[in-house]
């Protein structure tokens, strides 16, 4: 896993030293890289959560966009200050209480993860239209324009930087430090080894959704505050998903579970949403983006899958 | 309020139950998935669920132990009047169901059970580590220092989960990805002792293993051998102090050397008080349990006979 951080440090700065003339330039090109990457950190760890368990959560951009809905809907109806903190409240605990549902459905039901988020991808996406719907009802103006909230309003999550860092060691420190870290590996290794081994499944799975909850909630927030300039869309993180579940694939998590590093997680988020930075200061045309994303993926796809081979062998 | 809900309560649970009744005489597949509410309720017995249920006019064989009582040691775990059968059926085959009518593991002992394939050993040593869940009557009694509570608090199914129990398979691959030291931490919730007790006696056991001497605790299990992947499920039995380990087929595939290594480490176990229920159709397997029952430990044979489709639990010795 070290290795592994190592190697997309090592692609990152040999990308942005290819990216840029000066020194001067890199340090421009990195912040607006980090502006624009750093706030899904948190989207991209709770893909990377979900998945290491051994589970799939294609619903986590849908969920990302209400929970801004939320918010701004609330601050439109109840005004600015103290309403927005209140909205935001009220956002996270939809959030968490929709990954919660997810849990019950998925662990206890146990309807297919990928079947159960889709449909649940579906029904985010439904209320955010909802709320677009109500929020423009009561407002002569059609359209996205203004969908946003003051940033003093949320000033606390302006610190992007130190957020990200803290979650990113808290999330470290409970992976490579506490049973409960150890658990949640087991469970996405091997189920029924686990069931003998006497650990608590339903409890690691439970954990899992409810912290994939937060995170989205968090990375939300943080994309709400970032975004100022040209409001909040409905459909801000529709898609969003599929490119946090390339950064924890590329971060080193395993697809079938059992695998999570926080900081190769982070550094994957990085490079996958800094990718149109980069490929825009190479002068690379923007529909090469995705083609460049989606070879990487079936490249560490492949790369993972020979050395699991060679490992076997 | 509390009064209306109650009589309103009754009221729709009398009704639920006659049209369950009248729907489960008219049809016996649904009787049987509903779990016989209308004969249980004319012998008046209890309602039992689909998992199974001893027939009163059944003669099961019953355990008994050979040795006068004044030899017996107290009885870890306790079992009388309990029937499982697997909840999924299939068409055009009988479901197959395994009574206990009476069973009883004591401490310090080697609980040998011997039966063909087929008979439901497996199924035995997985109902006493609480991996599947039994139905559970009012006849059902289960007790023992092990467990946890006598009650089932209500539930008419529940899963049998004795306290420090440990369960060594061998479908049980562990997790080769993870260190010695994390597959033996994992089975934490199994013991009793804190993690700095376990570590410590993970240490003196490792140390005292000519096969793992030279191996750290952060050596991948994957790299091991199967004899020294067997020490390891083991080890997290001797780490974490267990009082009942159940062993199901867990040294069939090692070699001589291996398992007299294995069946030596599990001596030690056994001097702590611990019981060992073991499952194996090696000869060899039952000699060694034999030869660590003779260092001052007790062993009785519990076996286990098929009729048709009820597999009981019978006729126990000891040695």
């Amino acid at each position: 896993m070290r290795y592994r951080a190592f190697l997309l440090v090592v692609i990152s700065a040999a990308l942005l030293g290819a990216s840029t003339s000066s020194p001067q330039v890199a340090v421009v090109v990195l912040a607006n890289w980090l502006r624009s990457a750093l706030p899904l950190v948190p989207l991209a760890l709770a893909a990377g959560l979900i998945i290491s368990c051994g589970k799939i959560d294609i619903a986590s951009g849908a969920a990302f966009s209400f929970v801004g809905m939320i918010i701004v809907a609330w601050t439109k109806q109840f005004g600015s200050g103290t309403s927005t903190i209140v909205g935001l409240l009220i956002a996270w605990a939809a959030v968490i209480l929709f990954y919660l549902i997810m849990y019950i459905l998925v662990v206890i039901g146990r309807i297919p993860a990928l079947l159960c988020t889709l449909g649940l991808a579906l029904c985010g996406e439904g209320i955010s239209l909802l709320l677009q719907a109500f929020i423009n009802s009561g407002s002569s103006e059609n359209g996205l324009a203004g969908m946003t909230v003051r940033t003093s309003d949320l000033s606390f999550f302006s610190w992007k930087y130190a957020i990200s860092l803290v979650v990113i060691v808290l999330l470290i420190l409970w992976r490579y430090r506490s049973d409960a870290g150890l658990d949640h590996i087991a469970v996405g290794i091997d189920q029924t080894a686990s069931e003998i081994s006497g650990v608590k499944i339903k409890m690691v799975f439970l954990r899992s959704f409810m912290f994939s909850g937060i995170l989205v909630g968090l990375s939300a927030v943080l994309f709400l505050v970032n975004v100022q300039v040209g409001g909040w869309a409905t459909n801000m993180g529709w898609g969003k998903e599929l490119l946090a579940i390339a950064a924890a694939v590329i971060g080193g998590c395993k697809i079938n579970g059992g695998r999570f590093d926080p900081l190769s997680v982070a550094f994957a988020t990085v490079l996958v949403f800094g990718i149109s930075d980069i490929t825009n200061a190479l002068d690379i045309p923007l529909e090469w983006d995705y083609l460049i994303l989606g070879a990487g993926v079936v490249a560490v796809g492949l790369v993972d899958g020979l050395r699991i081979r060679g490992i076997q062998a | 309020m509390y009064l209306y809900s109650m009589f309103y309560g009754c009221l729709i649970g009398r009704f639920w139950n006659r049209a369950i009744d009248a729907f489960a005489a008219a049809n016996p597949l649904l009787l049987r998935w509903l779990g016989t509410p209308v004969e249980s309720r004319a012998r008046n017995l209890p309602r039992i669920t689909y998992f199974g249920l001893l027939d009163p006019d059944e003669d099961y064989p019953v355990f008994q132990h050979s040795r006068p009582e004044d030899q017996m040691a107290p009885d870890f775990v306790e079992i009388r009047n309990l029937a499982f059968s697997y909840p999924e059926q299939f068409e055009g085959i009988p479901p197959w169901k395994l009574v206990i009518k009476h069973l009883a593991i004591p401490s310090s002992t080697i609980c040998r059970v011997i039966g063909g394939n087929m008979v439901g050993k497996t199924t035995l040593l997985r109902v006493l580590a609480g991996m599947e869940s039994v139905s559970y009557s009012t006849e059902t009694q289960i007790t023992g220092s092990l467990i946890q509570s006598n009650g089932n608090r209500g539930k008419s199914i529940y899963t049998l989960r004795p306290r420090n129990t440990f369960f060594l398979s061998h479908s049980d691959r562990m997790f080769p990805e993870l260190t010695i030291w994390e597959n033996v931490r994992l089975a934490r919730n199994c013991g009793m002792l804190s993690k700095k007790d376990a570590y410590q006696r993970f240490r003196q056991y490792l140390s005292g293993l000519q096969i793992l001497r030279d191996k750290s605790e952060r050596t991948c299990l994957g790299s091991l051998s199967s004899g020294g992947q067997a020490l390891i499920r083991l080890a997290r039995a001797y780490a974490w102090g267990a009082q009942l380990v159940l062993i199901d087929e867990v040294t069939a595939h090692l070699d001589d050397d291996s398992a007299t290594a294995f069946f030596g480490n599990l001596g030690l176990l056994l001097k702590d008080g611990c019981s060992v229920v073991l499952v194996s159709h090696d000869r060899r397997d039952h000699d060694l349990a034999e030869n660590v029952a003779n260092e001052g430990n007790r062993s009785i044979a519990i076996a286990i006979e098929r009729k048709e489709n009820t597999s009981c639990v019978i006729e126990p010795s000891s040695s």
